[in-house]
């Protein structure tokens, strides 16, 4: 019988990684231009493979194929403006690129310097067009050091990666620092989580190296289980650079001495399962995964688990649970799970973009990146910034930011002009921060002391047409859904208070509603198993503390101030306003608009539905809504 | 906390100095002390859950402190415990207050609740009996050694039974749930040589299974499920026929008084 052979890795030695990068630099960055089209997963909705494959059939025709090269990168960030297209090595920024444009992009700008004026961006208050994407505000104001490589490297190509110098790090740390020295390193970078608690990364290396296991077994885990509503910067660090977080998990291993890792991945994000999937199967060929990794005489190797979709599966506990093919819920973590995570034994558990951080660290230096960012919240953090803001999108700025700076210079400010008027911070758990607090630095403390989080990095930016008892319950509507339900103040409690929220967005609020959600926040925030439930009242206690008058007139004058709780406002025409257009009839789903062309129309309110269609087309601000 | 060492440590509760282990869990320490910790999800003999939050008590240390329950709770040295303020007393409302929402016909839970104080819940009243403390799954799992149980879906509608909460499943019928539900909603009936036990909560009843009752071949009484015998036998590695024989008969042919 043969013995089972094991494929040798490319890559074997510190030299032949060397040169490897030397040759790949040769093969990918030799040529004088290439075009990089962003296939995030926001540009692959508004087409950009059609825009990719259109670009390379231009330059098959040409025959260019030798002298321009197409890379699909991972996710760029600026989403609104998608699909995205980069002209190297000008760094010419398109937006809003269709098919069509594919020859002119070739034949034009590319192989002659041409600038496409119609498809640059344009800064809407200074009507002034912007050639290149450094100088377009919404990344004018950003420090992309950990998202910056997504929009150059094609994630699924590791010599790629390796000829932009990927993997230093790692061959920085496994030849010359020893275990505690990063652990060192990693604890005076000041990195924190990025997942949401914000616990000191280094602290947590130290406890799980120092933790003593039955057999000597420990592990590493990526918990790439996003899901806080908004939220996609781990589904984009992991579908446009994969090996950063694994080159992060492979240093961390080392540094715990680990041998096994996991990365725990939610299974509604294909794309980014699949470019782990093939991120990890290239490490192994290439020999940055497996026995005796570039000779150090270390080995590791990842596997990959997709999470259900549960969204209390990305709790440690749970998550931990669910890999060992028990019910996805949380345990009391009185021991951590540094001393007993994973089927008992010491677990390293980090989140992507905490991951993604490490080699950077390890490069550059704790001291460097200790530098950015504020007293006790070090180096950058990625948002998705969505909502009612002009440039929606991912970005990357430094800790200490403040709000204003993100939502106005970076985000464009509010959409359609209207007024700022509140932004959501750390998802379901974190809470709403209303305008008074717009120049607010954001990190992991201030956040924290105003009633919200930092969270994973979720930042839902609302206007002056959101109802605060709306989004209350929107969140928790969505924690009654999403609680695991295994202890009752979670389960129980927080269903209760949507029962109450309920009633006050249908005008049934009662006199002492606003205490009792009050005294049920504070007590499921107290007496709840995990950090869910303990988070869970933030939303709601928050938008009280920042936003009473608006709960009160839910319950007293039983008006949704902003016109959204349907039960509580009422559409009418004014027949002074309305020029009897017509164009509300159409829209209407229960016909209840009548009316002859030039003369008012009258809405029938027994019939209306309250969808809001009509007051949506008025052109004449008739239609009335109260 | 950095693991839990067994040393000789003094802890704090109520004010009053205790010595004990560094790592021993609290609630036994109370009860010896002879203070009254209400408890639902809590049994000796299997693991704990820490789901009904019950038994919460605060822990203090100088400016630090934390609700946490005692069922489960690592003490280590210094810690101040103290079992009945006004922070521990909201939590146990607020377990209580909803539970009797949820369960307002269980005499368990009213009685609990007045003993707080709570006539009646300030929310819709619903007409479970389940309170979902998973002590029937963890008795099952851990003790019984069957794994016929189990907690399914999530939220609000999270249940407890078989699986699909249908007849098919491993139970062997021993009854271990029946004995250990706080509230009585798993039902147990031997009748005309069969056992049926089943979920009840508000005359619906779901994980329905039903068993042949094995009896004794000289004297007819009852001895147990077959299924369940069968299990026995099958894990003691007793001889299939080791149960043919009440316990009585076994005795009496045992003295030579009956032959078979």
């Amino acid at each position: 019988m043969a013995m089972a052979t094991r494929n040798i890795p490319l890559i074997r030695t510190v030299e032949e990684l060397e040169k490897a990068r030397e040759r790949f630099r040769e093969k990918y960055y030799s040529v004088k231009r290439y075009i990089s089209v962003c296939g995030g997963t926001g540009c692959r909705g508004g087409g950009c493979l059609a825009v990719a494959e259109e670009i390379k059939n231009v330059i098959k025709e040409n025959g260019l194929e030798n002298e321009v090269p197409v890379r699909l990168t991972g996710c760029h960030g600026f989403c609104e403006r998608g699909p995205l297209v980069v002209v190297y090595p000008q760094k010419i920024f398109y937006q809003k690129v269709k098919p069509v444009h594919a020859r002119k992009i070739v034949l034009r700008s590319t192989m002659q310097g041409e600038i496409l004026e119609e498809l640059l961006y344009e800064i809407p208050e200074e009507r002034k067009k912007v050639v290149h994407e450094e100088d377009v505000p919404f990344y004018k104001h950003q420090m992309r050091l950990i998202f910056g490589m997504n929009g150059m490297i094609d994630p699924e190509n590791i010599e790629d990666y390796i000829a932009l110098g990927g993997y230093s790090a790692l061959k920085k740390a496994l030849f010359e620092m020893q275990p505690e020295q990063i652990i060192e390193e990693v604890k005076k970078s000041g990195l924190r989580g990025r997942g949401g608690a914000g616990f000191p990364t280094g602290r947590k290396w130290e406890s799980v190296r120092r933790a003593k296991s039955r057999d000597g077994i420990k592990y590493v885990i990526c918990n790439a289980d996003e899901g806080d509503p908004g939220a996609f910067m781990d589904r984009s660090l992991i579908e446009g650079n994969p090996h950063s977080v694994l080159e992060g998990m492979i240093i961390g291993a080392f540094a715990i001495g680990a041998h096994q890792g996991y990365v725990y991945i939610r299974r509604e994000y294909p794309l980014a399962l699949k470019m782990i999937t093939r991120a990890i199967q290239q490490a192994r060929e290439y020999g940055f995964l497996g026995e005796n990794i570039l000779g150090s005489g270390f080995s590791f190797d990842i596997g990959i688990n997709r999470g259900g979709g549960a969204f209390v599966c990305g709790e440690s506990s749970a998550l931990m649970a669910s890999m060992e093919g028990k019910v996805g819920e949380p345990r009391p973590k009185y021991v951590h799970m540094s001393e007993k995570g994973l089927w008992e034994r010491p677990t390293c558990l980090n989140n992507v973009e905490t991951w993604a951080n490490v080699p950077l660290i390890i490069n550059k230096g704790a001291d460097w990146y200790a530098s950015i960012g504020t007293e006790n919240s070090k180096g950058t953090k990625i948002f998705s910034l969505v909502g009612k803001v002009n440039n929606t999108g991912l970005i990357e700025v430094p800790m200490g930011i403040t709000l204003r700076q993100v939502i106005y210079d970076i985000g464009g400010g509010i959409k359609g002009g209207r007024k700022f008027k509140a932004v959501q911070t750390g998802g379901p758990s974190g809470g709403v921060i209303p305008e008074s607090l717009l120049d607010l630095p954001v990190d992991f403390d201030r956040l924290t002391e105003v009633g919200s989080m930092m969270g994973s990095g979720g930042m839902i930016v609302m206007d002056d047409r959101t109802c605060m008892v709306d989004v209350a319950r929107y969140f928790v509507n969505f924690l009654t859904e999403e609680s695991c339900g295994k202890c009752v103040p979670c389960r129980e409690g927080v269903r209760r208070m949507k029962e109450i929220i309920d009633r006050i967005a249908e005008g049934k609020g009662k006199r002492g509603d606003i205490a009792l959600l009050e005294e049920l926040g504070s007590a499921i925030a107290d007496g709840s198993l995990c950090g869910l439930g303990q988070s869970a009242p933030n939303p709601v206690l928050s938008s009280i503390k920042y936003f009473r008058e608006e709960w009160e007139a839910h319950i007293k004058q039983k008006k949704c101030p902003a016109g959204v709780c349907k039960e509580l406002i009422t559409y009418s025409i004014d027949p002074e306003k309305c020029t009897g257009c017509m164009a509300c009839i159409k829209p209407c789903p229960e016909q209840c608009i009548t009316g002859e062309r030039k003369k008012p129309h009258v809405l029938d309110a027994s019939k209306c539905i309250k969808c809001g269609a009509c007051f949506d087309v008025c052109r004449y601000d008739a239609v009335v809504r109260q | 906390m950095e693991g839990a060492s067994g040393k000789d440590i003094t802890i704090y509760v109520n004010g009053k100095e205790v010595k004990t282990k560094d790592g021993a869990i609290l609630l036994p320490i109370l009860k010896e002390l002879g203070i009254k910790v209400p408890t639902l999800c809590y049994l000796e003999g299997v693991s704990g859950a820490g789901a009904c939050r019950l038994c919460v008590v605060e822990a203090k240390y100088k400016s630090w402190s934390r609700v946490v329950i005692s069922c489960l709770y690592p003490v280590w040295d210094g810690v101040q415990i103290e079992t009945d303020n006004e922070r521990v007393h909201a939590v146990r409302r607020l377990v209580l207050e909803t539970l009797l929402a949820r369960c307002p016909n269980v005499p368990l839970i009213q009685r609990l609740a007045s003993e707080y104080g709570i006539k009646k819940p300030r929310f819709k009243l619903e007409n479970h009996e389940c309170i979902l403390c998973s002590l029937c799954v963890r008795v099952c799992a851990e003790v019984v050694g069957v794994y016929a149980l189990s907690m399914q879906g999530r939220g609000a509608e999270k249940v407890c039974g078989t699986p699909y909460l249908g007849s098919e499943s491993t139970c062997i019928g021993c009854g271990a749930c029946v004995y250990v539900c706080p509230t009585e909603c798993i039902k147990m009936e031997d009748k005309d040589g069969y056992r049926t036990i089943w979920h009840e909560e508000a005359g619906v009843k779901t994980s329905v299974r039903r068993f042949e009752l094995k009896t004794c071949k000289a004297c007819g009484a009852v001895i147990a499920p077959k299924y369940q015998l069968e299990y026995i036998t099958k894990k003691t590695g007793l001889s299939p026929d080791y149960y043919d024989l009440c316990k009585t008969c076994k005795a009496l042919q045992a003295k030579g008084l009956l032959v078979v």
